[in-house]
């Protein structure tokens, strides 16, 4: 089944086998070192979520966003992948949110009424009396959440991570 | 006495002082702030750019050294009225951060909580770049939302 990773590392047969030969190794052995570094990069996405999560689920029954990602190796074991979009959006909908952050999407609800001033919705400070629940009132105030949530990007943080550890992996490898 | 703000503080703020700078002279009605809550602002209008720092990668410089060397990321956020306004933004942004800029320390002026200010004291340059893409804010009728992009950028701080 084909997956769709937002964070991917995918060497091409060539590089594979430029490396391998280079470091003396067999192919299999650098994917395998790729896997295990699929495996830290999932742990570091984990980590940035768990430690700038505001409120920690309650239900241990519902899927969390740091529970949902995973690491997968593609059948022919030439590709990596770290964080399942179809599976995010399928079991954890609001992590796009979470991700990129904004206003609360809602459309709110309507409260028919209004105030003593005669106005739907007063300017604050200049109110003209207390809102007047009344269900006869062709009108009234539509209640919409305020909720502004900041953005996470713990996806593209990871994505800056990553780079930076492949960036730091091969410096070293050149001082060996 | 006046407060002095540390370095994390001070990359943020020079980086936001000098895109507020640039694109105030290159771009008309251009609002830059530095949090997601003041985007979201009834008073704040489009187009805007946050500018905000997310992460701190410290190491040693050398083995066995006390000084530290730390990568900032920095992530911007442009929030633009059409989708030509936002490449052209990005583009904008991406292309005034090219070159270095001055590495300000801040302080709160004495006597004054409110006010700060910057003194040079090195410069600020962008190593590499990381995601630079556009953002689909969900299924959201929230105006603000409907544009959006996001740059990050490696920041180093830099002596000269």
């Amino acid at each position: 089944m084909a997956t769709q990773s937002r964070i991917r590392i995918i060497p091409d047969k060539m590089s594979i086998k430029r490396i391998s030969d280079k470091l003396k190794k067999k192919p299999e052995e650098i994917m395998m070192a790729l896997e295990l570094f699929g495996y830290e990069v999932a742990d570091h996405m984990r980590s940035i979520i768990t430690t700038n999560k505001k409120d920690s689920n309650k239900d241990p029954s519902k899927p969390t966003i740091e529970g949902t990602i995973d690491v997968e190796v593609s059948s022919n074991r030439t590709s990596v992948g770290i964080v399942n979009v179809d599976k995010l959006d399928k079991e954890v909908g609001y992590w796009r949110i979470i991700n990129d952050g904004g206003q609360v999407p809602g459309i709110g609800h309507f409260v028919p009424g209004g105030y003593g001033d005669g106005t739907e919705r007063p300017e604050p400070g200049m109110r003209g009396g207390n809102f007047l629940y009344d269900l006869s009132v062709n009108g009234g105030f539509r209640v919409t959440p305020g909720m502004v949530i900041p953005a996470m990007n713990f996806v593209e943080r990871t994505e800056v991570w990553a780079k930076r550890r492949v960036m730091s992996y091969v410096k070293a490898a050149l001082h060996k | 006495m006046p407060s002095y703000f540390r370095e994390s503080r001070n990359v943020e703020l020079s980086t936001l002082e000098f895109l507020e700078t640039e694109l105030a002279a290159a771009w008309s009605s251009v609002t830059v702030v530095k949090a997601f809550k003041q985007v979201y602002s009834k008073d704040t209008k489009l187009p805007i750019v946050c500018v905000r720092l997310s992460d701190s990668d410290i190491s040693r410089k050398e083995i066995g050294s006390t000084a530290l060397d730390t990568i900032f990321t920095i992530l911007i956020d442009v929030f633009a009225k059409s989708d030509a306004q936002r490449l052209d933004l990005a583009d904008f942004i991406n292309q005034t951060l090219k070159d270095s800029w001055d590495y300000k320390e801040y302080s709160h002026v004495s006597g004054n909580n409110k006010q700060i200010i910057g003194t040079p004291n090195g410069k600020c340059f962008v190593p590499a770049w990381g995601p630079n893409n556009k953002v689909d804010a969900f299924a959201n009728d929230e105006v603000k939302d409907r544009y959006r992009h996001l740059i990050s950028i490696d920041v180093r701080k830099n002596k000269y």
